[in-house]
């Protein structure tokens, strides 16, 4: 809409658009440009340095930096007057800027050689822009120094004064760490407790709100998030462009649309009630759990029962060990308490990767019962409990077997 | 301070405009306040974009904050 209402003003050098978005894979959003054929220059903000609450929001700015309107609407540049009218205000003052800019190519020597030295003298602004530069293509030095200020962030973020904006920003840096590295377990569920923590001290910062329901479950999302992916790389694959791949697939409630039907549930029978498969002892295989909370938790307005959540699951083997899913069951039986609701108590995992690195995994709704009448009683942090099967070949031999790992997951939201 | 060179250094202070006098004001995106002078990634991974524009630009922005989502 912008784009189309703009593009003669831009054209004629009176204008210059600029987009920000603040979402965590940039890639995601230059996809939609390029579908979209929007071209103005856009921004990516993940940990949202420009203090945005909710989007979108346009705002007028005068040459120099200083804000004339916050909050334009499109039906300005039909109306008499309009957004020339605003244009008018703006126009006539080319300030200097005096000073470099945050993040520019100036911390640009922040990534390269001698990671240890630099990684002593981290604070918050170096450690995000380090973070901000395109991983592609950096050597080990420099990755390591982006792990390092991933710790920063985080430990930044564990001070007792902390702000709510400190744990966001860990929260950013954990994720973005996850998706650079070999899957590391507990990260994903580190990253949503931190942004947990930050939405539950401001409840009405919609930018933060939206990164857990992007992840979160189906009931708490105010409109599909990615539904329109497969469209649009359809649509440019018919015009003769190739889309770039991704690091990062989508999860499956990243492609879900919103709703409030409940799952339908599917019986299915236990596939080992007595217990009696082998149990995974050595630990071949880690199970890297996330529990997505119904963002409900923060904020008075929404009154949702605590436990619901979309749970994520990725089984990491361990490096001798590979998955074979040909070689019996490979998913999890989840013990329903009573009340509760999911699509049903077994569900089977996705094996995803190029056979080199292996990382079965899903993600499924869980719907906690309706809270009882006020004054009843706290009931107890919710815990789910069932077994995961997956069949494994191990070592150089091959041996090959279909092994059990029971689990107990707190589904209590961080605070 | 004679008259003649008053009124040339409050011409000068005129002259460098409205910014300046709200340069030591609070950072923000709200109605006066200063934008943040950010300069970030491109979402394409082809450089960099400074959201207060250009030194000496003298083009008015349009800030446009959206999601794919």
């Amino acid at each position: 809409m912008w784009h189309d209402a703009t593009k003669e003003l831009v054209a004629a050098g009176k204008l210059r658009v600029i987009g920000v978005v603040q979402e965590q894979h940039p890639e995601r959003a230059a996809l939609w440009l390029k579908w979209q054929q929007i071209d103005w220059p856009v921004a990516w903000d993940p940990f949202n340095q420009l203090g945005i609450k909710v989007v979108p929001k346009i705002v007028a700015v005068q040459p120099g930096g200083l804000v004339l309107e916050d909050s334009l609407h499109p039906k300005r540049i039909s109306e008499e007057g309009g957004l020339l009218e605003v244009m008018g205000r703006m126009a006539g003052v080319a300030a200097e800027l005096e000073r470099p800019a945050r993040f520019g190519p100036q911390l640009a020597g922040w990534v390269g050689s001698d990671a240890q030295a630099k990684a002593q003298a981290l604070e918050p602004d170096s450690a995000i822009a380090i973070l901000l530069f395109d991983s592609e293509g950096l050597d080990g030095d420099a990755l390591l120094l982006r792990l390092e200020a991933m710790r920063f962030l985080v430990k930044w973020a564990q001070r007792d004064q902390a702000s709510a904006q400190d744990h966001f920003r860990a929260g950013v840096a954990q994720r973005m760490l996850l998706d650079e590295e070999a899957p590391v377990a507990g990260r994903f569920q580190a990253a949503l407790h931190s942004w947990s923590r930050a939405l539950a001290l401001d409840p009405g910062q919609y930018i933060w709100r939206r990164r857990i329901q992007q992840w979160g479950p189906r009931l708490d999302k105010p409109y599909p998030f990615y539904d329109w992916v497969p469209l649009a790389r359809q649509d440019l694959i018919e015009r003769g462009v190739t889309p770039q791949v991704w690091r990062v697939a989508l999860s499956g409630t990243e492609r879900a649309k919103g709703g409030y039907d409940l799952p339908v549930p599917q019986i299915q029978d236990n596939p080992d009630p007595r217990g009696q498969i082998p149990s995974d002892q050595e630990e071949q295989v880690s199970l890297d759990w996330a529990v997505a909370p119904h963002t409900g938790f923060a904020g008075p307005n929404v009154r949702v029962a605590v436990g619901t959540s979309r749970v994520h699951l990725t089984l990491l083997p361990k490096k001798n060990v590979s998955i074979e899913p040909a070689g019996g069951p490979l998913g999890i039986w989840i013990d329903l308490p009573e009340g509760w609701r999911a699509r049903s108590s077994w569900l089977e995992l996705q094996v995803e990767g190029d056979g080199s690195v292996q990382a079965p995994r899903l993600d499924f709704e869980l719907v906690a019962p309706e809270p009882g009448p006020p004054g009843e009683g706290v009931p107890p942090p919710p815990v789910l409990t069932g077994f995961v099967l997956y069949p494994v070949c191990i070592g150089e031999s091959g041996e090959c077997n279909l092994l059990r790992r029971d689990f107990e997951l707190d589904l209590s939201p961080a605070r | 301070m004679p008259l003649h060179l008053l009124a040339f250094v409050l011409l000068l202070s005129l002259c460098r405009g409205p910014l300046h006098a709200h340069q030591g004001g609070e950072l923000g995106t709200g109605e006066g306040q200063l934008l943040p002078d950010l300069e970030l990634p491109l979402v394409s991974g082809e450089g960099t974009v400074r959201l207060r524009g250009e030194a000496h630009d003298p083009r008015p922005i349009l800030l446009v904050n959206f999601a794919s989502w």
